[in-house]
């Protein structure tokens, strides 16, 4: 037997079964050692319906992009194109396209200068699109003809199902209704951010006799929209009018389309509606599964109470920054018994009262998101939820009063937690790491002065509280060395399935959190920007025995001063999975951080080294060179150095596992 | 006193295994079924694919789940983040590449769910977080693979 066996010569069933317990950047690793693994990658189906492929501007040679994409790619994304495919090259992009297009189910472009004609053309190829999407792309649109048969033939674009045409300020009556005739299957349609008119004066202007008319190219009002919504009744179930001026009229109107039945209603930002639009809304349909009413502002809690009662199989349920509804109307939330997702960060309702609520009625046993961003609870309430809700996978309470007590239950209880957000929360390292319920020596309560919400962070020059927070953590320190691991206290440990956790603003989290408390096996995104973070917790997280937190992928260290190269160049080679990277406002790093970079992270995408004022512009711009992908921003000097010259992403998508970017 | 049954196996070697033991294979679970139990006393299953040292092992595996801790389940496969194994079996599979290759093979050729999940899991283990090159290192795959 050859040592070290035929790791290439592994069944297929197996080296399936090991990249079900891998994310999809280990996937993507395997698959780039041999044969047998990059096969098993291609095929796997599951794979194949979750890979985005995003072709982005400055792959300059789209066609070399275009030619390297799998042939049986699902998903495909245009970002940032303004190239005409036109003459010999727009022939050889176009014949790729023929071989693509027959697989692809979701296309989607954002912020595209395509002319209509190559939309057109690109879209006459796809043969089972289910999914479209046209985001923040206005020249598409600007002549109007866009989906127009003189162009070209779109007859295939009958299997889409879900159309999305957002933020487009020359959508048209007329290309409206070339759409709905040529997808005559819609169920999902938004027109998020669209410039819809909904006075009926406007109608009048443009339609002003009843017959013989033609639809407006330059105008697009609701009557139309509500005529196609009427149309498609049938099949159309999801609706997104989020960020859009619909009023109390509009809905109405919605509710007299007989045959409607919704399952999907976003009115996000919406706030034209008032209460006559919401009673008749949800009075009609009952049947919505998802309903979003962020950031909208007349709702009340009779409106409130009726949502609950009447909406019995919401699912989903997000109200973000709503105002207006008390106490007395929050306590019908417990009467949704399906909801799983429930979003009401920053809507300003709570204070200790409501576990009253929750520990008469309960909520909903299936809830497995949670958001409660802002919100004012107190001890019990936290206490009641984490208790009740053991299958919780998501939870933010940023910028909550939670203390070291509080944080406890939360380690305790939600085992299950996936993503944990709690940034801007006064929690200390005995939290996290879990020490704060065993160790009752005099020392340790001697922080309790210390403990209140009002701690000054160190740096401050508040002398006798650093001596204090020095001193405590020194015993601390002392007691997490000593204290065998079975006798320690909830600690953050116990979340294993962390995927992505938020620290940011925690000023009280230091070293040595992130060395006794961070041992995690699939963390992707971390973020301790802000915290008390020095050179040795930086160490300290890749000491840790492979592969614990070796997987994280995006790490934002921002305004951690205390952190210099040493850390960076100890930490950086050995997170190969890192693709963001932000260390703004870190003062302490030089050029030799970015020197680490150019050797260890070909991988990187994203680095922000604004504020940085000791590393050099001229630095930036030879790691520019070195790593053609990578972008790089630098503000704080007043400079930005970017490349391409591209805004700085904010967010990735969703699901990070949703993403794969293209490059040479 | 329960009964015993002879597995051969492809270096000749003869084992006496309990037969509660042997069936948490789903290979020898089968053979007996269609074998008969009474007939299987004198009959030696041979296993053609397995050699006696991994033979050993497995049922080193075998035996001490079937005594002390429940054979992990088979998890949710979507659930990535179950990439946790018990402390024995930790220490039980801190062995070389090789075997735990062919404890993969014969996990999968014995048809034994538990110890296919935790050898995979391990592997996985041993790829989370790591470069291809480093992957490689690792497995030593020979170099020279690149996707198209």
């Amino acid at each position: 037997m050859i040592m070290g066996g035929h790791w290439n010569l592994l069944p297929e069933e197996i080296i399936r079964i090991v990249y079900e317990y891998l994310s999809f950047r280990d996937i993507e690793a395997a698959s780039q050692t041999c044969k047998s693994w990059y096969a098993v990658f291609l095929d796997s189906s599951k794979l194949q319906n979750i890979m985005e492929f995003v072709v982005h501007q400055e792959d300059s040679k789209t066609l070399a992009a275009l030619s390297r994409l799998p042939s049986r790619c699902k998903r495909i994304t245009f970002k940032n194109i303004s190239l005409e495919f036109s003459g010999a090259e727009g022939e050889k992009i176009f014949s790729h396209w023929k071989c693509l297009a027959n697989h692809i189910k979701y296309l989607t472009f954002i912020k595209c200068n395509m002319n209509e004609r190559t939309i057109g053309n690109l879209l006459s190829y796809c043969t089972s699109l289910v999914n479209l999407t046209i985001d923040d792309s206005d020249y598409p649109f600007m002549t109007g003809r866009i989906f127009s048969e003189s162009i070209c033939n779109l007859n295939n674009l009958a299997t889409v199902r879900r159309l999305e045409i957002q933020s487009s300020q020359y959508l048209s009556d007329a290309i409206l209704m070339r759409i709905s005739n040529i997808m005559p299957n819609l169920e999902h349609f938004s027109l998020s951010g669209d410039q819809i008119t909904f006075h009926p004066a406007i109608w009048k202007r443009f339609y002003p006799s009843r017959q013989n008319f033609k639809y407006s190219d330059s105008v697009l009002t609701f009557k139309i929209v509500q005529n196609i919504i009427e149309l498609r009744s049938e099949t159309l179930t999801s609706i997104d009018f989020s960020r859009t001026q619909i009023g109390s009229d509009g809905l109405i109107a919605l509710c007299k389309i007989p045959g409607l039945k919704l399952t999907v209603l976003n009115l996000e930002g919406c706030k034209n509606i008032s209460q006559p639009g919401f009673e008749a809304i949800f009075s009609d349909q009952t049947g919505i599964i998802d309903l979003n009413i962020n950031f909208c502002c007349n709702i009340t809690d009779s409106i409130f109470r009726d949502i609950c009662l009447r909406l019995e199989r919401l699912k989903k349920f997000s109200f973000r920054k709503v105002s207006g509804i008390t106490l007395c109307g929050l306590e019908c939330i417990t009467l949704l018994k399906e909801v799983r997702y429930l979003d009401m960060g920053y809507s300003d309702i709570f204070h200790d009262r409501q576990t009253q609520i929750v520990r008469e009625k309960s909520l909903s046993a299936h809830l497995t998101h949670l958001d409660l961003g802002g919100l004012a609870f107190g001890q019990s309430f936290l206490k009641l939820i984490s208790a009740q809700l053991k299958g919780l996978q998501y939870l933010n309470i940023q910028s909550c009063p939670v203390n070291d007590s509080m944080f406890a239950e939360i380690t305790s209880n939600l085992l299950k937690l996936n993503v944990l957000k709690v940034a801007y929360l006064s929690i200390s390292d005995q939290a996290l790491t879990g020490v704060a319920r065993v160790v009752a020596s005099d020392e340790v309560d001697n922080k309790s002065d210390v403990q209140n919400r009002h701690r000054i962070p160190l740096g401050l020059g508040y002398e006798e509280v650093i001596k204090t927070q020095a001193r405590c953590k020194r015993v601390l320190k002392k007691t997490l060395e000593t204290l065998s691991p079975d006798v320690a206290g909830p600690s953050l440990n116990n979340l294993k399935r962390l995927k992505e956790l938020d620290l940011t603003h925690c000023v009280l989290v230091s070293d040595l959190s992130l060395m006794f408390a961070f041992k995690f096996f699939c963390l992707k995104t971390l973020s301790i920007a802000k915290c008390n973070i020095t050179d040795e917790g930086l160490e300290s997280l890749v000491a840790q025995p492979m592969p614990l937190n070796r997987t994280i992928e995006e790490l934002d260290l921002s305004e951690c001063t205390g952190i210099t190269d040493r850390g960076l160049c100890k930490l950086l080679p050995e997170l190969k999975r890192l693709r963001k990277l932000k260390l703004a406002g870190c003062i302490g790093l030089t050029v030799k951080t970015i020197e680490t970079v150019m050797t260890y992270c070909p991988q990187l995408r994203c680095l922000d080294v604004s504020g940085c004022c000791r590393i050099p512009l001229e630095s930036c711009y030879s790691l520019r060179d070195a790593l053609p992908l990578l972008r790089i921003v630098q503000q704080g000097t007043g400079l930005l150095v970017c490349n391409p010259p591209l805004h700085f992403p904010a967010e990735g998508p969703q699901n990070g596992d949703q993403h794969r970017r293209f490059g040479p | 006193m329960s009964k015993i049954i002879k597995l051969q196996t492809s270096d000749g070697e003869i084992f006496d295994v309990d037969v509660e033991v042997a069936t948490c294979s789903g290979l020898i679970k089968t053979m007996l079924e269609v074998l008969g139990m009474d007939e299987s006393d004198k009959e030696i299953v041979s296993l053609p694919n397995v050699s006696s040292a991994i033979l050993k092992k497995v049922l080193e595996w075998t035996k001490y789940h079937k005594d002390n801790a429940p054979p992990p389940e088979l998890d949710e496969p979507t659930d990535i983040s179950s990439l946790e194994i018990c402390s024995w079996d930790y220490n039980f599979l801190k062995v070389d590449q090789g075997t735990l290759f062919e404890i993969i093979l014969a996990a999968n050729y014995l048809d034994i769910k538990g110890l296919l999940v935790v050898t995979c899991k391990t592997v996985a283990n041993m790829i989370k977080g790591k470069s291809p090159e480093n992957i490689r290192k690792t497995f030593n795959i020979k170099s020279g693979f690149t996707p198209a």
